[in-house]
């Protein structure tokens, strides 16, 4: 009898002890981020010229590819081959050997690409986690190495605009080569785009001569969108992207991260 | 003017120069209306909603019909009551009866929290809606969200409740797949018209 209760006592010790180191691991996999404000470039409405954001927790570093082939090997139907096109189109994970092989030309640490809004939002899922929304992706990635808001700084806003203006071709960095910024948070700027939640919520006419009434009959409430400020062309032409995206596209710079709620870890 | 031209063509330059452009790619551009938007048909989703009735309803239950889907709230004052009139003036009443019986009609809110089931019933009979071919959906924030990706639909919630959205009116056919679709209310429903009149 004594000796069943203290087999079981050791196993529930090791099982807490496994799940709470887990969880630890879990927890130095995101950095905590804000509060902050956050000042979008075009300000849907008046009252959004300034964004109070609490804190949240995001992913430390884009979703590797070794991570996203761990998780299509335990979730069959998100493999390539398996994926329904309704959730991809047919470049989904196209720089892999095969559905369930990274191959040469994907290492491990890269960030994993070619990856759809559908399947980034299930791998976080997944994780307990969900993808970013805008606010709080912009917010994390207000952030200088030193600063929680380097949208002021010119040198910081020239070093994205010419991340942006180098042609692609070479290959991809490994995730967390470069030093994190003031949250800790890696690779924001200069390795991929990133999946954001409210991807579709950008407004943003395709047509820079529709305006007025045009806009009106394609987008209701969206009246004029007039730039905050006209000195932040990374984060325009971050909007550009994310509006000219659909939901299967898959794209070879194009990655994604997660987030959680800070209430949710709290009450794990 | 000379400065503005220069910035202008800076971010032009800028942003043809590399991997961001991949998305533009030709391949991605949106087909114009009265193509098939994409080849998989939007019931493998799954996802299920609640109707007027406050009875479930899977996204398929008009599986084997015609449907016109579309997205839209009850608060919404401009946009809405005229993709709900266009569809009953430009695509319904342009059919002949024996099409117009077998057209199914999906009405998806963006606001689960405001359009409750009651509401929606509301609805339906201030719009004088027919409710044995129309189904007006309410579903949890997430699936709202999934089926506006698969629709293409944009919309954002702004502070106050109000949603801006996109206006886009898309044609399945029995099988669910998206057939023609039509983006703005001042866009000809003959896209969808035509596809509807083909059938048989």
């Amino acid at each position: 009898m004594c000796n069943n209760i203290s087999i079981l006592t050791l196993i529930l010790l090791i099982t807490w002890i496994v799940y709470a180191t887990a969880d630890e691991q879990s927890q130095n996999k995101m950095a905590r981020v804000g509060p902050g404000v956050y000042r979008p470039l075009y300000p849907p409405t008046d009252a959004e010229k300034e964004i109070a954001m609490g804190a949240f927790l995001l992913d430390r570093r884009p979703v590797t590819n070794a991570e996203f082939l761990t998780f299509v090997q335990k979730n069959p139907k998100w493999r390539r081959g398996r994926i329904s096109r309704l959730f991809a189109d047919e470049r989904y994970l196209s720089h892999w050997a095969g559905p369930t092989g990274l191959g040469p030309k994907a290492d491990p640490e890269q960030p994993a690409t070619f990856v759809s809004w559908f399947a980034a939002q299930a791998y976080c899922e997944a994780e307990g986690k969900r993808l970013p929304s805008e606010d709080e992706w912009e917010l994390a990635a207000s952030a200088g190495e030193t600063k929680p808001d380097a949208k002021d700084d010119p040198a910081w806003r020239q070093r994205i605009l010419e991340w942006y203006a180098k042609p692609a071709g070479g290959r991809l960095e490994k995730v967390g080569a470069f030093p994190p910024n003031y949250w800790g948070v890696y690779d924001l700027h200069g390795l991929v785009w990133e999946w954001v939640l409210d991807f579709n919520a950008s407004l943003v006419s395709g047509d820079a001569r529709e305006g007025g009434d045009a806009e009106k009959m394609r987008f209701c409430g969206a009246g004029a969108l007039k730039a905050a400020d006209k000195s932040r062309y990374a984060d325009f032409m971050r909007i550009a992207f994310r509006s000219s995206l659909e939901a299967r596209y898959t794209v070879g710079h194009l990655g994604f991260r997660c987030a959680r709620d800070l209430e949710e870890a709290k009450n794990e | 003017m000379n400065k503005l031209f220069l910035v202008l063509l800076f971010v032009c330059l800028a942003a043809t120069a590399g991997g961001p452009v991949e998305a533009t790619d030709k391949e991605h551009e949106i087909l114009p209306a009265g193509e098939a938007y994409q080849s998989a048909s939007i019931y493998e989703g799954g996802w299920e909603l609640t109707d007027q009735d406050g009875a479930k309803a899977p996204l398929d239950i008009f599986k084997g019909n015609p449907v016109v889907i579309t997205m839209f709230y009850s608060s919404c004052s401009y946009s809405c009551p005229l993709l709900i009139e266009s569809i009953k003036s430009k695509i319904e009443r342009a059919l002949p009866d024996s099409i117009r019986k077998d057209l199914r009609v999906l009405l998806i809110t963006f606001d689960p929290a405001r359009d409750t089931p009651e509401k929606l019933k509301r609805l339906a009979a201030d719009k004088s809606i027919d409710l044995t071919r129309w189904k007006l959906l309410t579903a949890k924030e997430g699936v709202v969200r999934d089926i506006a990706a698969v629709l293409g639909v944009k919309y954002r919630q702004v502070p106050g409740g109000d949603f801006n959205h996109s206006s886009i009116i898309a044609l399945l056919n029995a099988d669910g797949v998206i057939t023609a679709r039509v983006d703005g209310l001042n866009q000809p429903m003959d896209p969808i018209v035509e596809r509807l009149q083909v059938r048989k």
